[in-house]
C-alpha cells in the first residue's frame, strides 16, 4: 500500500531522515515508534506531499505521490499531533466541514457526520465550540476530522499526547475498531505501551532512520534480555554480586549499594527467577519487593541504541 | 466550492475580534467623529469669516459687499487688526481692495482654497472686462452682468459642483481606514492557507482540492463579508449619523466594492508573508493607521500638505485613494479622478492578490 525508499530529508545541516525505507501492506495498523525528533512526524509530512524532500521515492496506493495527488489524498484520513480544528464552529460544523471536503453527496455526509460523531463519543458535545472541551475531548474532535470520511488509510500523528488514561484507552480502542472496519493505519508516537497494545507491525526510528522493524515479539526476540528480575531491600557483598553474575543464563547484575537494590538481566530461559531467590536463600542475604518482567520495546530500544526511549 | 465558502463566511462572521475591527472600531469612530464634529454634509455650507481691507478698488468692494451673507461672513476692518484676527483664528483669510485685489490666508484648507478661487474668478473677470471694453464695447453691458453672476460663477468653481463642512474630510478618511480594516480577516484567512503556519492549516493543505479553489474561496468570502461591513458603515453614517454624502451617493458603492477588495487583498498578502502572527497583526495595524493619518484622518488637511509636498504618496496611498474616490464623486464632480482613483486601486489589488496568490499556491514546504 506504502512504498517509501531512501528517502532523505535535510534541515540545513540536519539529517532528519536518513535513507529511510518503509514498506506498509494494507490492513495492518503500523506503528512508527521513535524518540521526539527521531524523525516520523517528518516522514509523516513527506508522505503526505506536505514536506519537500531531498532524495528518496514515496508511492502511496501503488502511485507516486504529488500535492496533486488528489485522488490518492481523497483516500487517506489524517490526524495530526497537534489539534487541528476551527475555534469559531462547532463540534458538529467542524467534523461536517473535513467530511465535506472529501464527500459531496450531503446525505451520505449528514451520516457520516453522524458515524464519527457516535464513534468518538461526542454526541452530547456536537453543538459546543471547542474552547468548551476538555483536552480529551478535543483529542476525539481532532480524531474525528480525520476519519470521518472513512477513509483507506488513516495517519495518526501521536494522538495521545496530553489525553488523560481514560480518553487514551478510548482512543486505542476506536482505533483498533477503525482497523477492524477496513482501514490501514498508521500510529506514530514515542508512547511504547501504546504502540505494544495495538499495533501489528512496529518500526523503530531513531535519527531518521529504521532500526529495527517486525512485530512486538520480533523485536524483542532481537535482544539479548529475556527477563529482568529487580530485588529491592537486599544487601549484598562484591563477591554475592559476582556470584549471581555467574549464575546461568544472566548476563547483566547491577547492584546499587546506596538503593539495597539489585537488578539482573537474563537471556530467555526457565526458572531463572527461582535460581537466583535460592542463591540468596542458600546465602542467608535477607531482601524484600521481588518482581520480574519481560522485555518491553524500550528494552529493544536500549539495547539497540544504547539510550532510553525517553531520553 | 459552495461548501467551503459557506463554512469560511461562518467562520468569519464569528470571529469577533476581526469583525471587531473591520467593523465595530470604525463605526465607534464615526460615532465620535459625529460627536466631535457634528453632523456633516455636502449640500450645505457656512459662510466664511473674512476681513476686508478698505483700498482704492471700489468695483472689488461691492463685489466683496455682495458676496457677504451667503458665501462670506465679511467684516471690514484696519489692517492691522485684520492681522490680529486672522493670527487668532478668527478669519480664514483678508481681502485687500487695492488696485490690484488680494488676499492672505494663513493655511491650505478647504476654506482658504474657496477664497483663492473667488479671488481669481474676480480677477479673470475684470480682465475679460478689459479686454471686451477695449474689443468689443458694445458688449459691456452683457459683462458687467456678468460680474453680477459672481455667486453662481463661484460657487459650482470653488468646490467642483457642491460646497461642503470640511469636517467631511474625516468621514471620508475613516472610510478608507474601514476599507483597509479588511486586512484583517484576510490575514487570518491567508494563515490558513500556509501549512507551516498551523496545524490546521497544514490540515487543510493536504485535502483533495486544488489550491486554487482554497485560496479563492478564502479571497470571495472574506471580500463578501467586508464588503457588507463598509455598506452597513456608510448606511450607520447616513441614517443613523445623517451625514450627507450627495446625491450621487450610487457611485459610492464602486469605492465600497474596490477599497473592500484592496482591504482584504493588502491583508491576505500580509498574511501570506513568513513571520509570526504577532508581528504581522503589529504591521498591519501600523501600517493601515499610518495610512489613515496620510490620508488625513487624524489631521484634515493632511492629504492637502502631501499633495503640495509629496503627491506620489497620495497616489499610492490606498486610504488616500479611497478617500480622494469619495471626494471626486460626491465634491468635486470630477469622473475623471474618480476613475483615476479606482483604477489605481484595483491594479493596487490586482497586483498584491497575484503577490499573495504567488506565496499561498506552495504545496510543499522546506519545514512545517
Amino acid at each position: 500500500m506504502i512504498h517509501i525508499e531512501n528517502l532523505v530529508k535535510r534541515y540545513g545541516e540536519v539529517l532528519a531522515l536518513d535513507h529511510l525505507n518503509l514498506d506498509i501492506a494494507e490492513g495492518e495498523i503500523f506503528g512508527l515508534l521513535g524518540p521526539n525528533g527521531s524523525g516520523k512526524t517528518t516522514a509523516i509530512n513527506c508522505l503526505l506531499a506536505l514536506l519537500k524532500y531531498d532524495k528518496g521515492e514515496i508511492t502511496v496506493f501503488g502511485e507516486p505521490m504529488h500535492p496533486e495527488s488528489y485522488e490518492q489524498k481523497r483516500q487517506i484520513g489524517i490526524v495530526p499531533q497537534n489539534v487541528a480544528v476551527f475555534e469559531q464552529m462547532s463540534v458538529y460544523e467542524n467534523i461536517d466541514y473535513f467530511c465535506g471536503l472529501y464527500v459531496k453527496e450531503k446525505q451520505k455526509r449528514r451520516e457520516l457526520v453522524e458515524e464519527a460523531i457516535a464513534f468518538v463519543g461526542l454526541e452530547d458535545y456536537r453543538k459546543m465550540l471547542p474552547r468548551k472541551l476538555s483536552g480529551g475531548l478535543l483529542r476525539r474532535l481532532n480524531i474525528a476530522c480525520g476519519i470521518a470520511h472513512q477513509p483507506r488509510l488513516i495517519i495518526l500523528d501521536e494522538p495521545t499526547v496530553a489525553v488523560d488514561p481514560q480518553s487514551r484507552n478510548k482512543i486505542l480502542e476506536g482505533i483498533v475498531a477503525l482497523n477492524k472496519k477496513g482501514s490501514t493505519i498508521i500510529y506514530t508516537s514515542h508512547y511504547m505501551e501504546e504502540v505494544e497494545q495495538i499495533c501489528t507491525r512496529i518500526v523503530i526510528m531513531d535519527h531518521g532512520r529504521c532500526i529495527a522493524s517486525g512485530t512486538t515479539e520480533e523485536l524483542k526476540r532481537m535482544i539479548k534480555t529475556g527477563e529482568t528480575i529487580c530485588i529491592e531491600g537486599v544487601m549484598l557483598t562484591d563477591g554475592q554480586t559476582e556470584a549471581i553474575r555467574a549464575l546461568p543464563h544472566v548476563f547483566q547484575a547491577d547492584y546499587a549499594q546506596e538503593e539495597n537494590r539489585l537488578v539482573i538481566k537474563c537471556t530467555s530461559a526457565k526458572h531463572n527467577l527461582i535460581r537466583v531467590l535460592n542463591y540468596l536463600q542458600q546465602e542467608e542475604v535477607p531482601f524484600g519487593r521481588v518482581f520480574s518482567e519481560l522485555p518491553t520495546l524500550n528494552d529493544v530500544f536500549l539495547e539497540i541504541t544504547g539510550k532510553e526511549l525517553r531520553d | 466550492m459552495k461548501h467551503l465558502y459557506k463554512y469560511n463566511l461562518l467562520q468569519i462572521l464569528r470571529r469577533w475580534d476581526d469583525l471587531f475591527w473591520a467593523l465595530i472600531f470604525p463605526i465607534i469612530m464615526a460615532t465620535l467623529f459625529y460627536a466631535t464634529f457634528g453632523s456633516s454634509t455636502i449640500d450645505n455650507m457656512k459662510a466664511i469669516p473674512v476681513a476686508c481691507v478698505h483700498g482704492e478698488n471700489i468695483a472689488f468692494e461691492t463685489f466683496l459687499n455682495e458676496m457677504d451673507g451667503e458665501m462670506l461672513d465679511a467684516e471690514w476692518m484696519e489692517e492691522e487688526e485684520a492681522q490680529k484676527a486672522l493670527e487668532t483664528g478668527k478669519i480664514d483669510g483678508i481681502f485687500f481692495a487695492k488696485a490690484e485685489p488680494s488676499l492672505t490666508v494663513s493655511s491650505a484648507q478647504m476654506n482658504e482654497s474657496i477664497l483663492g478661487t473667488l479671488l481669481q474668478t474676480y480677477l479673470q473677470n475684470q480682465k475679460l472686462m478689459g479686454d471686451i471694453k477695449d474689443a468689443h464695447p458694445l458688449g459691456l453691458l452683457g459683462a458687467i452682468g456678468s460680474l453680477t453672476d459672481y455667486k453662481e460663477l463661484v460657487e459650482p468653481v470653488s468646490t467642483g459642483g457642491r460646497t461642503m463642512d470640511s469636517s467631511i474630510t474625516y468621514f471620508f478618511a475613516l472610510i478608507g481606514m474601514a476599507c483597509l480594516f479588511g486586512a484583517f480577516p484576510g490575514v487570518t484567512a491567508a494563515m490558513q492557507l500556509r501549512a507551516d503556519q498551523s496545524a490546521l492549516a497544514a490540515r487543510r493543505s493536504i485535502v483533495p482540492l486544488h489550491r486554487l479553489h482554497m485560496v479563492i474561496s478564502e479571497m470571495l468570502s472574506v471580500f463578501a463579508v467586508q464588503f457588507v461591513n463598509i455598506c452597513l458603515l456608510l448606511l450607520y453614517m447616513r441614517f443613523v449619523l445623517h451625514i450627507s454624502f450627495g446625491p450621487k451617493w450610487p457611485l459610492l458603492l464602486p469605492i465600497c466594492i474596490m477599497g473592500s477588495m484592496t482591504g482584504v487583498a493588502y491583508g491576505i498578502f500580509i498574511g501570506s508573508l513568513r513571520m509570526g502572527e504577532g508581528a504581522k497583526t503589529g504591521l498591519l495595524v501600523g501600517s493601515s493607521l499610518l495610512m489613515s493619518f496620510l490620508a488625513g484622518m487624524m489631521m484634515g488637511n493632511m492629504k492637502d500638505i502631501i499633495e503640495h509636498v509629496c503627491p506620489i504618496v497620495n497616489r499610492l496611498n490606498p486610504a488616500a485613494l479611497i478617500s480622494d474616490a469619495f471626494y471626486s464623486i460626491s465634491i468635486y464632480e470630477n469622473p475623471a479622478r474618480y476613475g483615476r482613483s479606482l483604477i489605481i486601486l484595483a491594479v493596487f489589488t490586482a497586483v498584491l492578490v497575484l503577490a499573495s496568490f504567488g506565496k499561498l499556491r506552495r504545496e510543499r514546504y522546506d519545514s512545517l
